[in-house]
């Protein structure tokens, strides 16, 4: 019944040509820490209330061509920006904490 | 066919191939459980695993322009530049996983040169091979079978056209005509992928004239039809793929594995058959292929360096010799090559347009050039790995002298390098890079896709000299 309430978040991957660091544990870092707070998805799932988009690179591929307009986007194309990103989450879920 | 999704899937698939192939003299049963074989064969099953990974299925799939439906890239027709670029793209990434041929791209572009050309074979003698090609195509998208491209015949007497050869054979050609198909013998050579692919798609080899018009053939069969014998090419090292432990060196094999393929009187189906006699279209169908193939090199070698240069930064990292200013020179020399070739690929694909066929093609200029520059570059990148890395890479010991309890001891203690290296990771980077680096992985990046010489005969085609020459007389005024 948990999983009602929760957060669903889509994660679009680039690519990954060439990407400047591991794109996949950094999503997987960010799943250990709120997965009991938000339903990690893939892109195409319906009813997303956000979109991730983790690009390997500034030049950001998972951010073009996006059929989702209605939802919240968030773009992220470096390592470090995995603070931010909780914390954009967190905001999404309204708690402001992790 | 049943459609082939996983990795598992295309295992299976291979096993239950049949086809006839050998190895060493001897028939191999199944190609899967062969160890000569099994590398590249893992090597292959990635382009269906990784597809199947969110992280890569931007570059690994694509949407199929003819049913709308989503297949592995591997069996696209290219709709724009974007498409061509992506294509780069995907072979640099599948590349990082294996560091070496993964085989696929061959089938990939003769199905695309074929597209384009036999979309202007029917527009100029009103045949219907494009409609024949698009279901061909559709099967191969939707079952997502393996094709090998086979283009290059065995050519004999290089000075003398096909049908001047002393055995006829030499090049591939049609021998009967029958009502319900065509009857074909000869052979391809260097045919990479061959043992684990599912079908090869024939195309000429050169161009043709009248008296070649046998010669003058376009079809698809299936590697397990009747009269199709393969034979696996004997590689540098190749034994090594008999071994475990730090002698195996690279698990996904040296290059692609190549087969010479031989027809020996097939059958194939009408609508198997997409050029039949029209020598004056061969020319064209070479040269886009020859394009297409360009094209990749500087995606999946720029790749397969990027692992080649990781692999000697590490070497140099435990040996100590990292802090070397002229290591780190050689190291950044190494990256520019390896993004110096990437470039060519990418720009050859930017510069890209559409035929008329609605497929979209690159610059073949800058697509020459790209293979042209990794005839060199990954000489000289490998030549610095092996600077960098030092001699212990033609002198190290076997696996066995590691694991001896005898010798054990000796190695552990005279190999080692930087305290807390382990003696084994040391090792297993420096048969990795005498692995990458040398015999037939130098070889493929020559005469893969052509040697210089073609892509040197194709500067004089489009390098457009006159209006170079006529630029340089308006600068100094000469009329």
């Amino acid at each position: 019944m948990a999983a009602i309430n929760k957060k669903r978040i889509g994660i679009k991957y680039c690519g990954g040509c060439n990407p400047y660091y591991e794109r996949v544990d950094l999503v997987q870092k960010v799943h250990s820490l709120l997965k009991n707070r938000f339903l990690f998805l893939g892109h195409d799932q319906e009813n997303l209330d956000g979109l991730i988009l983790v690009s390997g690179c500034p030049r950001a591929c998972a951010s073009k061509n996006l059929d989702q307009t209605e939802i919240l986007l968030r773009s992220v194309i470096e390592e470090n920006e995995f603070e931010n990103l909780i914390e954009w989450l967190t905001t999404l879920d309204g708690s402001g904490k992790i | 066919m049943k459609r082939i999704v996983t990795k598992e899937d295309y295992i299976q698939s291979l096993k239950d191939l049949h086809h006839v192939v050998y190895y060493n003299g001897k028939r191999v049963e199944d190609v899967t459980e062969h160890p000569g074989l099994r590398p590249h064969i893992n090597s292959a099953a990635l382009t269906y695993e990784l597809a199947l990974r969110p992280e890569h299925e931007d570059l690994m799939t694509a949407t199929s322009h003819l049913t709308g439906r989503k297949i592995n890239r591997f069996t696209h027709i290219h709709q724009s530049v974007d498409d061509l670029i992506k294509k780069v793209q995907m072979l640099r990434l599948i590349a990082h996983e294996t560091g070496s041929c993964f085989q696929r791209c061959v089938g990939f572009d003769a199905l695309n040169a074929t597209y384009m050309t036999t979309y202007d074979v029917d527009e100029k003698y009103k045949t219907d091979y494009f409609e024949r090609f698009k279901k061909f195509l559709i099967q191969v998208q939707d079952s997502n079978v393996m094709v090998v491209g086979g283009m290059t015949d065995p050519k004999g007497d290089r000075s003398l056209p096909p049908s001047k050869q002393a055995d006829p054979d030499l090049f591939t050609h049609v021998v009967e005509r029958k009502p319900d198909g065509i009857v074909i013998r000869g052979a391809k050579a260097h045919m990479t992928g061959g043992v684990n692919s599912h079908e090869i798609l024939l195309m000429p080899t050169q161009a043709m004239r009248e008296e070649d018009k046998d010669y003058a053939l376009i079809c698809a069969l299936p590697l397990n039809a009747p009269g199709v014998v393969l034979i696996f090419g004997r590689q540098t090292n190749e034994e090594r793929k008999f071994e475990e432990g730090t002698d195996a060196g690279n698990p996904y094999g040296l290059v692609g594995g190549e087969a010479l393929i031989i027809f020996d009187n097939v059958f194939v189906p009408w609508e198997r058959v997409f050029l039949c006699g029209e020598y004056d279209m061969a020319g064209i169908l070479v040269e886009r292929f020859a394009t297409l193939h360009r094209q990749n090199y500087g995606g999946c070698k720029g790749g397969v360096s990027d692992i080649l240069v990781g692999a000697t930064a590490l070497a140099a990292e435990y040996q100590g010799t990292a802090g070397a200013s002229h290591v780190k020179e050689k190291l950044a020399e190494m990256i520019h090559l390896a993004e110096t070739i990437y470039s060519g690929s990418v720009a050859c694909s930017a510069m890209g347009y559409k035929t008329p066929s609605g497929a979209y093609y690159p610059d073949p200029l800058l697509a020459n050039t790209t293979k042209h520059n990794v005839t060199r570059h990954i000489y000289e990148i490998s030549r610095l790995a092996h600077d960098i890395a030092g001699g212990i890479v033609a002198t190290m010991p076997f696996h066995g002298d590691l694991q001896s309890s005898e010798v054990g001891r000796y190695v552990k203690k005279y190999l080692a390098g930087v305290k807390g290296i382990p003696v084994e990771d040391r090792m297993k980077i420096l048969r990795l890079i005498e692995n990458m680096s040398g015999g037939t992985a130098l070889v493929e990046s020559m005469h893969g896709a052509g040697s210089p010489q073609t892509q040197k005969v194709m500067y004089g085609r489009l390098g457009n000299l006159e209006q170079k020459k006529r630029w340089a007389k308006k600068i100094v005024g000469i009329n």
